[in-house]
């Protein structure tokens, strides 16, 4: 589960700086849903990325599990990305020069799983979301919302 | 993942990685190519230096030169036999020394005698200018002065001279080198191999013996036993030559003391050929001789190199300038362009290497990744770039470009003083060098590393 305290983010540029978070206390149990609305610029990408262990928040803390994402080292930072966040992005970031499942299986190798297995495990998720067919194209052969069907991983 | 990832980046984007590897190979094999051009002009130049030294031979000594007096400039004169009714061709032949400068043969001693020279030795150059000539009708004119200059026999002299009418001339010269022939190792015969007979006995002193370089044995048709004359002398033929690399520079050899009764030089040499005891203090010998030893002039090989000119010396010069110059810039226009190509590469993958660490790549695991395209790029340009400038350098050692090169052309110790007459038509200092472009494991690591490096 997801504690936020206090979070903000602030962004330098210059001698302007922007306020994208100011203070966001919230707590997202295990097995919830949550949806985040607001206006353009707003902070919700920058709120996610706090979430998501992409970025580090100016003040407060992430925990997830009862790690704090804001504090905790690069490593043990890329670790947890790795067995812990799954992120859809905005646009794709597909890996433009692989197919479809290896695209999968990208998410899969700082897991250390064996190459057979790993295959085996993209194959199958590509196949629970109807992209049986697609397994060797690459990205620039399957549509926008086939291209959205990719990235999660297992 | 890695070599998956590896192999469908470089097969997706093949123009850049040929770009990369192509400008990479270019690089390295100009560089190649360069290095082992300029390796075979060094060698083309030191084959020149040596087939005008002897091996093992430091430096020489040669009189120092001296303005040319009155008497030394005028033409030679050949003097023929012209009976009134004759039809008859007659020759003549004109014997110099080369250059008309000569030295003492005692000083052959003295230069012996220097500290730090291990080895002396005198010989005597002379270019003889032979005239055929074939009277048809000599307007003869009697005249008590004749034979004097060594004519047509010495049982001829006091005949009529020619002076004028219907004649034709046939001129030819050529070089003779009189050696010193109990010190074979060293001087103008140290260089030469005898491909047929054999060399002078170390007793023939003073023998009517000949051995003649083989490309003047061919054109003359000479065979180890065949005689010729010059000046009347008789020589008989024990050996043909060829010089260890290059052309020969003289065309017939004989015993030191034949040379000086031919050439009127009793008890003279040209040069004495000088070998060090100690090849890192030949300049210190050189000042020792020239000190010691006065109205001399001592040049050393590297004096000699310095004097090299003609074709070989503008390729050996545009090698070393230009094509240094020439490798160096397309070797950082390589590294450009693949640095560039690179860099638009990582940026435009930035995207992509985000998305890899948001899915939990390690950094090094990404950096790994690119590295690892670079290496494989880096490979196939340089594996490209070996083979393309091994090619480069075979065709140019296969093709083997010939080219000149002339020695102390603006009058330097090897060349003919001023009023030599005939003796300097023939050129003998003109050197036809084939090059070729050897190429050493250091080449090929030069160019390999230097790229790398950028
Ligand atoms: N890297 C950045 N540097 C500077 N300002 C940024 C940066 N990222 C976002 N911002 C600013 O932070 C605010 C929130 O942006 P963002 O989180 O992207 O909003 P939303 O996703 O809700 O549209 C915006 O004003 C945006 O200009
Ligand atoms: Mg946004």
């Amino acid at each position: 589960m997801y504690r936020l305290t206090v979070v903000t983010k602030r962004y330098t540029r210059g001698k302007e700086t922007v306020d994208a978070l100011r203070g966001i206390d919230l707590t997202i149990a295990d097995g919830d849903q949550l949806v985040i609305q607001g206006p353009t610029g707003g902070g919700k990408s920058t709120l996610l990325q706090m979430i998501g262990g992409l970025d580090r928040p100016s003040s407060g803390s992430v925990e997830l599990d009862g790690v704090d994402l804001a504090t905790t080292g690069e490593a043990r930072l890329t670790r947890l990305r790795a067995e812990k966040i799954g992120i859809i992005f905005q646009s794709f970031n597909l890996i433009p020069t692989l197919t479809a499942q290896e695209n999968v299986e990208t998410a899969l190798v700082p897991l250390g799983v064996k190459p057979a297995e790993r295959r085996e495990r993209a194959a199958k998720t590509l196949r629970s979301v109807g992209l049986g067919e697609r397994l060797t194209h690459v990205p620039s052969e399957m549509s926008g919302g086939q291209q959205l069907g990719v990235p999660p991983g297992p | 993942m890695f070599g998956i990832y590896l192999k469908r980046e470089l097969s997706r984007r093949k123009k850049t990685a040929l770009v990369v590897a192509m400008g990479l190979a270019l690089g390295i094999a100009l560089v190649i190519t360069v290095n082992s051009v300029s390796a075979g002009m060094t060698q083309a130049q030191d084959k020149v230096l040596k087939s005008l030294y002897g091996l093992g031979t430091d430096m020489t000594v040669t009189k120092a030169r001296s303005a040319p007096t009155a008497g030394s400039s005028q033409g030679p004169r050949f003097q023929f036999d012209a009976k009134s009714s004759s039809k008859t061709s007659q020759s003549s032949d004109r014997v110099m020394t080369q250059g008309g400068q000569a030295l003492k043969s005692s000083l052959v001693q003295r230069v012996a005698a220097q500290q730090g020279v291990a080895s002396a030795v005198g010989a005597l150059s002379l270019n003889v200018t032979k005239v055929d000539g074939s009277f048809t009708q000599g307007k003869a004119q009697s005249s008590g002065s004749g034979g004097q200059q060594g004519g047509p026999g010495a049982g001829g002299g006091g005949q009529p001279q020619v002076q004028g009418g219907g004649a034709s001339f046939n001129v030819n010269s050529y070089s003779v080198a009189g050696v010193d022939v109990t010190k074979q190792d060293l001087g103008p015969l140290a260089t030469m191999k005898i491909t047929s007979g054999r060399t002078f006995t170390p007793a023939q002193t003073d023998a009517k013996v000949a051995v003649v370089a083989k490309s003047y044995a061919k054109e003359k048709k000479y065979k180890v036993g065949s005689t010729f004359k010059i000046s009347g002398t008789t020589y008989a033929v024990t050996g043909i030559a060829t010089p260890d690399s290059g052309e020969s520079t003289t065309d017939v050899y004989l015993p030191l003391k034949q040379a000086q009764s031919l050439g009127d030089a009793e008890d003279e040499v040209t040069t004495i050929y000088v070998e060090a005891a100690d090849s890192k203090q030949i300049a210190a010998v050189k000042k020792r001789i020239q000190a010691n030893v006065s109205g001399t002039t001592v040049t050393t090989s590297s004096d000699l190199a310095a004097t090299v000119s003609g074709s070989l010396s503008t390729a050996s010069d545009l090698a070393t300038g230009v094509g240094t110059w020439l490798s160096v810039a397309v070797l950082a226009a390589a590294f450009l362009v693949a640095a560039l190509l690179t860099s638009a590469a990582v940026s435009r993958r930035v995207r992509e290497f985000g998305t890899l660490k948001a899915l939990g790549w390690p950094s090094r695991r990404v950096t790994r990744q690119v590295v690892g395209e670079s290496v494989v790029n880096g490979l196939i340009g340089g594996g490209l770039g070996i083979a393309l400038g091994l090619a480069a350098a075979c065709t140019v050692t296969a093709v083997s470009p010939k080219l000149t090169a002339q020695l102390g052309s603006t009058g330097g110790a090897m060349g003919g003083g001023p009023g030599g007459g005939p003796g300097q038509q023939s050129a003998k200092n003109t050197l036809e060098i084939a090059l070729s472009a050897p190429v050493s494991p250091t080449t090929i690591a030069l160019a390999v590393g230097l790229r790398s490096v950028a």
